[in-house]
């Protein structure tokens, strides 16, 4: 299995459709120009799927760089 | 079939739009809650389907008004939802006063009669039909909600155009569960109740519509025969032990879906058989099974040989001279489910389910939507024309990528020397096995046990695994010294599990056989094929890895080799480990 990074950054990369070279431990979304609110509702989405969890209600709204979001899912995913 | 995660849809999708083109079929979502994880799952449905979509949103609850602004494009699917509209009452739906809840009524048939009025031009409308879904159940009284959910589905029935579709979502959502179907937390933040399963099911209950505004119904079913129409390998267990009755708990799930499947060939599918077996094994089945539902004057064309299946289903496709894209492969393997799925990317795959009472339903619910099932008395007659009609070409097409395909297995064979902590399997496989056995000859778990102690026997076993899993010990190779020459050793059995049979794993085992006895400073292999009923596939094999024959007769054939003019087969794709030997040998 790949590292949870490898996994998020390749997930980041299809849902914001930029290339998996854009995406960087300092992503977030002030760096991504394709990160909306729809694109943020997809992401969460995507990443509850894809690693089998559930993010809980208060972390939504804030999973806005890429190390808050690797964080919250190696909290999670156990 | 395989359910791709969301973010592999993403991918997909991503990857087609490069490669369709062609003229934009426009789709419009008009709605009232926010559904834009949706975009992608129809852009890609259509596009598997050969068609070049642009998907469009309406504004956020302006279904009316977008009505007559995207009148003119070809499909446009709305979702009208109750609980916006119930969210902008104010005060708590239940204590509306009736005079209240009719005006409510009121307004959304209003609506509705617009909506109908504005797309009467527009050439397919998909209008979900209404759910109560979101609101608490009243499981002994039917709650306000509810009640005014029935009257409005039954106004949309009755006042619903020809070219609107009612979809109803409360079925939708009924078939996965309202737990995994609406997911409040994004309802509060994003107005996005919906889920991605909810979405994927969805994408199945649209998928008629989709397959007709595409014009891409499929028209042929391919299925395998062990364990897919019957229970069972015909070829190890034979014609009394498979199972396919009704009245059997083994073969009941099978008996329903060849019944299904004799009801599409009665509205003119295409029924086909691809199946790794003898010919005449699968033949005495169809002639000659008691239980069998299909027969033959029911399957338009039997490919029944050891070709890989991606060669016998362009072959099928080409003699019935129909698109691969309107083939269903049905297998209960997923080594060739996955095979076709890489090398024939244009097929629908469907495995039959582990659990295998789940085959039937999930047969149904993934394929019978595949289908234009209005057919006439016409289609049910297509079967025979078909068959009278079209003409066997012989020549046949191999593609290289099969190698490819092969490699992406990641096939391990781990070997070892006298295993007795595996006896029992050894003893039992040349017991049982029947197709790929070269001798066919049966030992017990006390002779096997025997051989192993004895210094002039070696008893090489396979574990094979692949990415896959683990296929266990299934092929066995029995080598005994020569006892007039100490450098001649005789291959007294060779055998293979059928499940392996295809993948170039009897090449690489004799091969490491060979170059291990070799290494061991034998000079000379004798080696026999034996003929039986059941091992005609085998009868060349020691002649492909490069033996000479010493006798040939009617029951066989006797062949030699010297190992010194043994040249090895390189199979790059596989990989393997010896485990060394529990009882080391000295020569």
């Amino acid at each position: 299995m790949e590292s949870i990074e490898k996994r998020i950054s390749l997930l980041m990369s299809t849902v914001f459709e930029i290339p998996e070279s854009e995406i960087s431990v300092n992503s977030s979304i002030d760096t991504i120009d394709s990160w909306d609110s729809i694109r943020h509702l997809n992401l969460i989405l995507a990443l509850e799927e894809e690693f089998g969890i559930v993010i809980p209600d208060e972390e939504v709204g804030n999973l806005v760089n890429f190390k808050l979001i690797e964080l919250i899912i190696t909290e999670n995913v156990k | 079939m395989v359910e791709l995660k969301y973010t592999q849809i993403l991918q997909e999708n991503k990857i087609l739009k490069e490669k369709v083109s062609g003229e934009p079929f426009r789709v419009a979502i008009l709605s009232n809650i926010t559904v834009n994880t949706i975009k992608e799952l129809i852009e890609y449905d259509l596009r598997r389907n050969g068609v070049n979509p642009i998907v469009e949103f309406g504004n956020f609850d302006n279904i009316v008004q977008d009505s007559l602004e995207y009148a003119d494009h070809n499909l446009v699917i709305i979702f009208f939802d109750l609980q916006t509209l119930v969210d902008n009452i104010p005060g708590y739906f239940e204590g509306l006063s009736d005079d209240k809840v009719d005006q409510v009524e009121k307004r959304i048939m209003g609506e509705i009669d617009l909506i109908f009025s504005n797309l009467k031009t527009t050439a397919t409308v998909v209008f979900n039909k209404f759910t109560s879904g979101f609101f608490p159940s009243g499981f002994i009284k039917i709650t306000k909600i509810e009640s005014l959910v029935d009257r409005l589905n039954r106004y949309l029935t009755t006042s619903c155009p020809m070219n609107v579709e009612l979809l109803d979502l409360g079925k939708v959502v009924g078939d996965i569960g309202i737990g995994q179907a609406i997911d409040v937390r994004f309802y509060y933040s994003s107005k996005a109740p919906y889920t991605i399963p909810l979405f994927k099911k969805y994408m199945e209950a649209i998928k008629p519509i989709i397959l007709r505004v595409s014009g891409k119904f499929k028209k042929a079913l391919v299925f395998d025969c062990d364990n897919t129409l019957w229970k069972g390998v015909i070829g190890e267990d034979g014609m009394d032990k498979i199972e396919m009755s009704s009245t059997s708990v083994a073969g009941r799930p099978y008996f329903e879906v060849q019944r299904i499947a004799k009801f599409l060939s009665e509205r003119g599918v295409m029924i086909c058989i691809c199946s790794k077996n003898n010919a005449d094994d699968v033949e005495d089945v169809f002639l000659n099974h008691k239980d069998m539902v299909l027969r033959n004057e029911d399957i338009i064309l039997k490919k029944v040989n050891w070709i890989d299946k991606a060669t016998n289903i362009r072959e099928i496709s080409r003699e019935l001279n129909i698109g691969l894209e309107s083939i269903i492969f049905i297998d209960d393997s997923a080594m060739e489910t996955d095979l076709i799925r890489q090398q024939v990317p244009e097929i629908t795959v469907f495995q039959v389910p582990a659990a295998v009472h789940e085959y039937p339903k999930s047969f149904l619910n993934s394929l019978y939507n595949l289908f234009d099932l209005s057919g006439t008395e016409e289609d049910r007659k297509r079967t025979t024309l078909y068959k009278e009609q079209f003409v066997r070409q012989s020549e046949t097409s191999k593609f290289e990528s099969i190698e490819d395909y092969l490699s992406s297995l990641d096939i391990f064979l781990s070997i070892t020397l006298n295993d007795k902590v595996n006896i029992g399997r050894i003893a039992q496989l040349t017991q049982k096995t029947n197709q790929f056995n070269l001798t066919t000859i049966r030992y017990s778990e006390a002779q096997i046990a025997e051989y192993m102690e004895d210094h002039g026997t070696m008893i090489f076993s396979v574990f094979i695994k692949d990415k896959f899993g683990d296929s266990g010990i299934t092929a066995i190779c029995i080598v005994k010294e020569d006892p007039t020459n100490n450098k001649a050793v005789f291959i007294d059995s060779f055998l293979m599990s059928c499940r392996i049979i295809g993948r170039n794993i009897e090449v690489c085992f004799l091969d490491f056989v060979l170059r291990y006895l070799k290494d061991r400073g034998y000079e000379n292999v004798l080696a026999t094929y034996r003929r039986t009923q059941k091992n005609g596939q085998v009868e060349s094999f020691y002649e492909k890895m490069g033996f000479k024959f010493q006798a040939v007769g009617d029951d066989g054939k006797d062949y030699f080799i010297i190992l010194s003019e043994y040249v090895p087969f390189e199979i790059a794709y596989i990989r393997s480990e010896f485990n060394g030997s529990l009882k080391i040998k000295s020569t």
